[in-house]
């Protein structure tokens, strides 16, 4: 049995201005419903294969949309059983949609990692000498100093995120920042960026790569907004713990 | 993301494709479960996720770690 698979949502109309090949090869193409239109192509109702291909595909169709009109991406593999349940959907969420929709008009998504050496524990061997106890003393001693070192790093990361922040404060509408997702990268944010103003946004990541010798930043973009999508819920997560 | 065909490098692909895994997957409109067959069918998912990621090393290095990895 064939279902449909969703890529996104888009205003309607205009209907699309050229062929757009989806998943599976079959051909993409609108479900509209009043002034919005579901972008999807019929597939097989299994789960496509997480892989390159099947990634960039989904991604690729995104693109070819977000070119001429603002796009809302969907998730990878959102299958529906009918056409009528699209249709659904449309109707349901109309509003949510249409204001999503407005939110990202005209603008785009820029991701950027900034990578960071954490300083290194430097009293460690000095520290050495101080503790006579037992085990148990031992371990709760080195708990404290893992606690210390702790705070003392995000002290200091949060100091560069703020200054990071700033420079970019100007550049962009909307961010989602991410503090230290790993140890290794103090700040992941995804930036929602006037398509005119993306110059000026990567003009001022060369900046920052100058100012901070000591990170390293990537930028890439532009992409569909992912991540200005669903409101306000999807907020920052923060892995170093409080 | 933008880029005329294949990206450059090959560590320039692989970011690309990691952004691009981690909006995918991660982010975009979520479909409640009433109308959909399975939209976030999370195990599986992740079982693809993890064939996918050949190369680790590259994807620690640039972030891409994920809790309980």
């Amino acid at each position: 049995m064939e279902g449909i698979y969703l890529y996104g949502i888009v205003t309607f109309p205009p209907p699309l201005l050229r062929q757009i090949v989806g998943l599976g090869r079959r051909p993409v193409f609108l479900v509209p419903q009043r002034d919005l239109a579901a972008v999807v192509s019929r597939s097989p109702l299994t789960l496509w294969p997480v892989d390159e291909d099947h990634l960039t595909l989904h991604e690729t169709v995104l693109e070819e949309l977000m070119s001429s009109r603002p796009v809302l991406p969907a998730r990878f593999n959102t299958l529906f059983r009918t056409e009528d349940a699209v249709i659904a959907l449309l109707d349901k969420r109309a509003q949510t949609f249409r204001s999503a929709l407005e939110r990202v008009t005209g603008k785009v998504e820029l991701g950027l990692r900034v990578l960071w050496e954490p300083p290194g524990d430097a009293e460690e061997s000095a520290d050495k000498k101080s503790w006579h106890g037992g085990p148990g003393t031992a371990y709760l001693y080195q708990r404290l100093k893992e606690e210390r070192h702790r705070s003392g790093l995000r002290a200091t990361g949060e100091r560069l995120i703020q200054e990071v922040q700033s420079l970019f404060h100007s550049l962009a509408g909307e961010s989602r920042l991410q503090r230290f997702p790993t140890e290794r990268l103090l700040l992941t944010g995804a930036y929602l960026v006037e398509r005119d103003r993306v110059d000026a946004f990567r003009e001022g990541v060369a900046r920052a790569q100058q100012e901070f010798s000591r990170l390293s930043f990537l930028l890439t973009g532009p992409w569909p907004p992912y991540h200005f999508v669903n409101g306000a819920h999807d907020e920052t997560k923060d892995t170093l713990g409080a | 993301m933008k880029d005329n065909g294949r990206p450059a490098s090959s560590l320039e692909r692989q970011v690309t494709l990691l952004e691009t895994l981690d909006r995918l997957l991660n982010k975009g409109v979520v479909i409640a479960g009433d109308v959909t067959l399975s939209v976030a069918d999370v195990d599986l998912i992740y079982v693809g996720l993890r064939l996918l990621l050949s190369s680790v090393e590259t994807a620690r290095t640039l972030g891409f770690q994920r809790e309980g990895e």
